[in-house]
């Protein structure tokens, strides 16, 4: 059987991040499930404020181009999503709309985007674990960009006291959120493998 | 009559921006209805990317306290908001970010949010006007950061043909959303001029 390739990353890039937490836990899972998983960070693809005028002059940046070909080198994508203000981070958002400019011929517009799977999920302070951040990136996402997302999400309220010393997720519905997500997510990337 | 203060500025800073010609309409019909009109770029206000570790090693930008004070010094709010996406932009939710977390001590949280009352609207090049766009920004700023949004919003479809040569709205129905914004916003504007400074 061969094993689907998964990229995982995290929306935040702040030393100590839940969501970067969460990423690596979700990475975790997926290894122990013989997926065969690349995580990086959105700090080794810094791209600065999408601006129509830079894109004329300069096209877009190379961190852009880079993380194009590398999602699509993967047949699923998994983005921890952190919530600002009820919605996506502004580096988060700010990455996927510089992913949106590019295709190359023959490709789609958002070719990044089109061809693979996507899950999301969320670690929040709060007590609502980000879940009004995640319904606007599904629309992004969905609507925006024409991914595919799957419907199952994970969840993490009131991060700070949620991953034991393993880095493993204590509360128990989160866990089962997470354990529905990664089977779902599985069973669609295999298809596409 | 006293004359309501209202600030209006673009979500997009590009040369030639669609959302720019609607902020300077929305500004000019507000300052023919009695507003005094502050009318700003974001480009005058460059922000880093938010970052929690920048926050806490150098604190919130400078711009960020600029703007958020500028804020308080008006009764109303316009924002022309670019969809991208089907969301906000990053240089504006970047914007509404930062400025979330500038409040004096003797101050509510996000205080730039308090007191005032924003109205937004959207030009786009699709027929869809950037209404997504929109609602996504309603949400953040009503459920997010706290903010008054009154219900009237202006989009602005196929925006590359929807501007006269004078800079007015070609579409009658355009139009007719427009002014019942702008009758809107100067009200709700104007029965806030006794709180703000
Ligand atoms: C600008 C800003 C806005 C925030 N808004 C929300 C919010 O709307 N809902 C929420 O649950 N948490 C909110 N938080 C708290 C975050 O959930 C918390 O900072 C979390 O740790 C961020 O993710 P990270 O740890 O991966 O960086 C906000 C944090 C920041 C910095
Ligand atoms: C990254 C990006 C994403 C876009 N996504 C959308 C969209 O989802 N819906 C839409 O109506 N227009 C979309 N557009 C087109 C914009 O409406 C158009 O570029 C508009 O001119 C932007 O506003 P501005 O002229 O004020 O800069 C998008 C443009 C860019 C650059």
């Amino acid at each position: 059987m061969r094993h689907p390739r998964i990229l995982v990353f995290s929306g935040s890039i702040r030393g100590g991040s839940y969501n970067t937490q969460l990423a690596a836990f979700v990475a975790k899972q997926l290894v122990l499930a013989d997926a065969d998983v690349t995580r990086i960070s959105l700090a080794d693809y810094p791209m600065p404020l999408y601006d129509g005028d830079q894109e004329r002059e300069k096209g877009a940046p190379e961190s852009a181009h880079k993380l194009k070909r590398l999602m699509q080198e993967h047949q699923g994508v998994f983005i921890a999503c952190p919530e600002y203000n009820t919605a996506i981070t502004p580096l988060l958002k700010n990455t996927l709309d510089w992913l949106s400019r590019l295709n190359d011929p023959g490709e789609p517009a958002a070719a990044a985007f089109k061809g693979r799977i996507f899950a999301i999920g969320a670690a929040s302070t709060g007590a609502l674990g980000g879940i009004r951040g995640l319904i606007g990136t599904r629309t992004i996402l969905e609507v925006g960009l024409g991914a595919f997302l799957i419907p199952e999400m994970v969840m993490v309220p009131n991060a700070a006291d949620a991953f034991d010393d393993k880095g493993d997720l204590r509360n128990e519905r989160s866990m089962a959120s997470l354990d529905a997500m990664v089977k779902r997510f599985l069973s669609e990337t295999r298809a596409r493998a | 009559m006293a004359h309501p203060r209202i600030l209006v500025f673009s979500g997009s800073a590009r040369t030639g921006s669609h959302n720019a010609r609607l902020a300077s309409l929305v500004g000019q019909r507000l300052g023919e209805n009695g507003a005094e009109v502050s009318s700003i770029s974001l480009r005058d206000f460059p922000m880093p990317l938010y970052d929690g570790d920048l926050e806490n090693s150098e604190g919130v930008p400078e711009n960020a306290v600029a703007l958020k004070r500028l804020i308080q010094q008006h009764h109303g709010v316009f924002i022309a908001s670019p969809e991208y996406n089907a969301g906000v932009t990053p240089l504006l939710k970047n914007v509404i970010d930062w400025i979330s977390r500038v409040s004096e001590p003797s101050e509510p949280r996000m205080a730039a949010y308090k007191g005032r009352v924003f109205a937004l609207g959207s030009a786009s090049t699709s027929p869809f006007g950037g209404i997504r766009g929109l609602a996504n920004l309603r949400l953040v700023l009503e459920t997010g950061v706290g903010a008054l949004v009154i219900p009237e919003m202006i989009a602005v479809p196929n925006a590359a043909d929807a501007f006269d040569p004078s800079g007015g709205l070609a579409n009658e129905r355009a139009a007719a959303s427009l002014s019942a914004m702008i009758r809107a916003l100067i009200a709700e504007a104007s029965l806030r001029m006794s709180k703000a400074a």
